[in-house]
């Protein structure tokens, strides 16, 4: 069947969840908990993904899903027992099940050795139960339908015909209809005549006014509510478009519609009795005509909230297209900006006598920065998918070396921008193979050393001040920092006898050039493109940490910003053109004494900090702007961590304050610009670039830098 | 009025994506009044209160399946006589078998068509769309 | 840009000057006129490129126009204005010395540019229209962009 493209995107939307509920219940079975309902779960995951990968023709998925199915039915019919070996092959055929997903939705060809592989162990299990031999197994070839292939007709199912003969002539139904207002409907200004005239159009109508709980005439006062109506309504129409006449007065009255089943004329559907839709929705003040609209968009029928259990009901939710939610987030971006630009013109004007004025431009922000946070958490995702992934990546590291490891995730549920999420995906999956691969010891030697044979990898979010942090910690042997001192040394990365702390010798390991493959063999492996790692996570304006404890284990700290739509920065100033220097790459704020800086070469100037030397930039010359500051005023660094070289000195003009801002592009209305990776709007309305400390290192021209060394 | 223009259809899958290649089918054969449902509870409860000519509805949901849904149609008079077709991925004899018991109309396999899913429905209404 | 159900229809010219000449450009490149405002210089732009300045949130390029036609840098006055004008989807502005008038040709009146020094085609200049003083030349916007913008990254 040619689906179309929506359909497809809709089948991985929904293969993502199903793979996610697999995952999950494999989790809650290897932590021993056997319930028969979670191997159905699994069995009904594997089976919607066979099901709807058939409509796309997706041949190797259903084949191997189908496969998978069988085995999982077996265990579910216990014609297959659940032991430690049939459930390792259950989760790696999970694993095996999200590869062929992700390689269909990616359109990329799979390794069908690998598939065959997995079809053969799940073969094997079959075989196994098949010997065994108390009941026997369907084997893949004897099941029923051996994939997309099947072709009607089919199964030798006969067809039960309905008569439908009546279809043609549907005529009127009678529904029996108990109307009593309530008095807030008279004080809404509802009109009960004017609803029964409504309830003619649709039909004949037949009133009659009930006045049997009228008080009697003594009573000081009419109470309206005495009055209620007894309908009938010979229509044409649905109980639904009857509901729909009293929809404004919803919860305004007890409304009772019962259709008539006797009077039913031959319709397919005999309604032998009156179907009872006792007190409608419409008698519940809480369910508005506007929350029922809203589920009934996102399936999530009103009535399912209500009839199944809590647990099982997924909270409604609606799929938006990325487009409006990012025209929304730009949008909002400019409110903030307007916001501070009128809050810096309120300030300018010193209306300090007009309390009033501060109080509306406090009360601006804060509704500002509200509106902000809502809106930056309809983007967030949960990190739980991607944390899933990585136990998928652990148990194939794990197999690769021979080694047992076990990953233990903390923090799930944080939530963070998709984007960030989407681009983390592969530092993450490198750290984690790494910290399998490198970080801990096999078996034996765990054992030599008093430890479990099996590893353990922790993975955890949390959410702190205003970024994400995720660690990845391992129970491994850590970091040897002789050796990997050692190896900068000799590599030229750090002067021989510099004196480095215990944390930049460990963090020497993120340094290119630091890890080759005779390094990796020398210190265990770490280090095995962990410049990479950290090039990924600071593109995305974060930052990679590393804690080493010889003996016990290495963590990684990833430190993220919560959206790529806003920056923390720095803002200097380097002749007339204001900067924002991403704080993620800033270190700190230096003026040099006298001796601390000098010429090397011609045009190359070295800062001696802490028994280190690194070079300055001068960051005018490299922007091809005068500086604003006389030749001879003290020399201002700001030391950056650099890609390219380390750390580096930019020697500017002025540093002001730390803020966040909103990024905006420079290339859609201009192009690239060496050296700025874009531009912010600031509280005056002027733009100040972001600069790109990379690109600036690493086309850094260091031209008349010694006119200005402090003497 | 045509057949087609006056044939009610409750479409009832757990699957978004299946729900919506059902439902397209259905806008491709011109039958104009049908609804979805994601949840076979909220379906009965639905089917209950303003009952359809024909249901079709998958297999293996979460909850209930497309049998135990139809056998609790089957017990309630006003909804006893709806027309039943399951669609799944799994047709086995045993399906076919309760089905049977349980005046099932129609079965379906996955994958399928518009052709197939009209000829299945064309079979139980004994007219042509 | 001339398409052919309109070749006899009029077209309206937004007329300008700058660097003490007369330029034109098509009324649907041009989407508003504003007053000089702060624009923030970009490294290692060329030196008819004013820098950056901020229109409505968005970040835009702003050029020098007399120094795009090589009449030297224009000079800071009360009345100095910035068109900005729709290249595609790119906006830019153009600083100019001030606006004068908008005025509607027949497109027939719209001459070709006399081949002069350079040619056409390196000048940014598509056409001539005639105006009561004389003439304007009408601005080539895409060629004039085109060679001012950086190789994207």
């Amino acid at each position: 069947m040619a689906a179309n493209d929506a359909f497809r995107d809709l089948f991985f939307e929904e293969a993502e969840d199903l793979l996610a509920t697999l995952s999950d219940d494999l989790v809650r079975l290897s932590a021993g908990e056997f319930d028969n309902e979670i191997v159905h779960s699994i069995f009904r995951a594997v089976h919607s993904i066979k099901g709807s990968a058939g409509a796309f023709s997706l041949e190797e998925l259903v084949d191997f899903a189908h496969r998978y199915e069988t085995v999982l039915d077996g265990v579910r019919s216990d014609r297959l027992e659940l032991t430690p070996d049939l459930f390792r092959v259950v989760q790696r055929s999970a694993d095996h099940l999200a590869v062929l997903v992700e390689a269909a939705r990616t359109e990329q060809e799979t390794d069908r050795a690998v598939t065959e592989t997995a079809l053969a162990a799940l073969d094997a299990c079959l075989c196994a139960a098949s010997a065994t031999g108390a009941d026997p197994m369907p084997t893949a070839s004897e099941t029923p339908e051996a994939g997309p292939a099947q072709e009607e007709p089919q199964f030798g199912f006969v067809p039960l015909s309905l008569d439908l003969d009546s279809l043609a002539q549907t005529g009127p139904q009678s529904f029996d209809i108990c109307f009593r207002p309530h008095p807030s409907l008279y004080e809404n200004g509802h009109e009960p005549a004017l609803l029964l005239a409504q309830l003619a159009e649709l039909g004949h109508l037949e009133t009659e006014i009930d006045l049997s709980a009228l008080p009697h005439w003594s009573a000081p006062e009419i109470v309206e509510q005495a009055l209620s109506w007894k309908l009938r309504l010979a229509t044409d129409a649905t109980q639904d478009a009857i509901e729909e006449v009293f929809d404004f007065v919803d919860g305004l009255c007890d409304l009772t519609i019962q259709a008539e089943g006797n009077d039913m004329p031959e319709t397919v559907v005999q309604n032998g009795a009156p179907i009872e839709t006792a007190t409608t929705k419409l008698a519940e003040p809480d369910a508005a005509p506007t929350a029922t609209c809203i589920e009934a968009e996102t399936a999530e029928p009103a009535s399912a909230a209500k009839s199944v259990a809590a647990a099982d009901t997924p909270r409604p939710t609606l799929r938006v297209d990325l487009d409006r939610i990012e025209r929304l987030f730009n949008a909002v971006g400019e409110l903030i900006i307007n916001q501070s630009m009128i809050a810096q013109r309120v300030d300018d004007l010193q209306l300090h006598h007009d309390a009033d004025m501060a109080v509306h431009v406090e009360s601006y922000r804060l509704l500002a920065r509200d509106i902000q946070e809502a809106v930056m958490a309809i983007r967030a995702q949960p990190v739980k998918p991607l944390f899933q992934r990585m136990s998928r990546i652990v148990r194939e590291a794990a197999d690769g070396t021979g080694k047992q490891a076990q990953l233990v995730m903390v923090g799930e549920g944080t939530e963070v921008d998709k984007t960030v999420i989407e681009r983390l995906a592969d530092p993450l999956t490198h750290m984690i193979r790494n910290s399998v691969d490198h970080g801990l010891e096999g078996p034996e030697q765990r054992c030599a050393n008093g430890k479990d044979p099996v590893g353990t990898i922790w993975l955890s979010a949390a959410h702190r001040s205003g970024s994400v942090v995720i660690t990845i910690r391992d129970d491994g042997g850590g970091l040897d920092r002789e050796k990997v001192l050692g190896v900068a040394v000799k590599k030229g990365l750090v002067p021989a006898g510099a004196d480095l702390s215990e944390s930049e010798i460990d963090n020497l390991i993120f340094l290119p050039g630091f890890s080759t493959a005779s390094a990796t063999s020398l210190l265990s492996g770490r280090g095995v493109g962990l410049d990479v790692v950290r090039t990924a996570v600071q593109s995305l304006g974060g930052r990679v940490n590393i804690v080493s404890r010889p003996g016990k284990g290495t963590e990684f700290t990833i430190a993220l910003p919560l959206t790529l739509a806003v920056l923390d920065g720095m803002l200097i100033s380097v002749g007339n053109i204001s900067m924002l220097v991403p704080i993620s790459a800033v270190l700190e704020t230096i003026r040099p004494l006298a001796g601390e800086v000098q010429a090397v070469g011609p045009d190359e100037c070295l800062l001696s900090i802490r028994g280190r030397f690194v070079p300055v930039i001068d960051l005018a010359a490299n922007l091809g702007v005068p500086r604003a500051v006389e030749a001879d005023a003290p020399m201002l660094l700001l030391l950056v961590e650099t890609e390219a070289r380390g750390t580096c000195a930019l020697l500017v003009d002025r540093v002001h304050d730390q803020r966040q801002v909103v990024i905006k592009g420079l290339e859609s209305n201009y192009g690239h610009v060496p050296g700025v990776s874009a531009a912010t709007v600031l509280g005056d309305g002027q733009i100040a670039l972001i600069l790109d400390p990379d690109a600036i290192v690493a086309q850094n021209h260091g031209a008349g830098l010694r006119a200005v060394i402090p003497s | 009025m045509s057949v087609r223009e006056n044939l009610r259809v409750m479409v009832i899958d757990d699957m978004g994506v299946s729900r919506a290649l059902v439902t397209n089918a259905l806008d491709e054969m011109g039958v104009i009044h049908y609804s979805a449902e994601a949840d076979p509870k909220a379906a009965l409860a639905k089917l209950s209160a303003s009952p359809v000519h024909l249901v079709l509805c998958d297999m293996n949901m979460p909850g209930m399946n497309g049998l135990q849904l139809l056998e609790a149609l089957r017990r309630q008079p006003a909804t006893a006589n709806i027309g039943f077709i399951v669609i799944t991925g799994t047709p086995s004899p045993d399906i076919i078998q309760k089905g049977q018991a349980l005046r099932l109309n129609n079965l379906v396999a996955k994958p399928f068509d518009t052709p197939k899913l009209r000829t299945a429905i064309e079979q139980v209404i004994g007219k042509r769309l | 840009m001339q398409d052919a159900a309109d070749q006899n229809g009029e077209v309206e010219f937004v007329i300008f000057t700058s660097g003490g000449q007369s330029f034109s450009l098509d009324i649907r490149h041009v989407r508003e006129i504003r007053g000089q405002s702060a624009v923030t210089p970009l490294p290692h732009a060329p030196e008819e490129v004013l820098g950056v300045t901020n229109l409505r949130g968005a970040v835009i390029p702003v050029f020098d126009l007399a120094r795009c036609f090589a009449l030297g840098a224009t000079v800071d006055a009360e009345r100095n204005v910035i068109v900005i004008a729709m290249n595609g989807t790119q906006t830019i502005g153009l600083l100019v010395q001030s606006v004068s008038e908008i005025v509607s040709f027949p497109r027939a009146n719209i001459q070709d540019a006399p081949d002069m020094l350079g040619g056409s085609a390196q000048s940014h200049i598509s056409g001539l229209v005639p105006l009561q003083e004389g003439m304007s030349r009408v601005i080539d916007l895409p060629s004039l962009i085109q060679r001012r913008m950086p190789v994207p990254a």
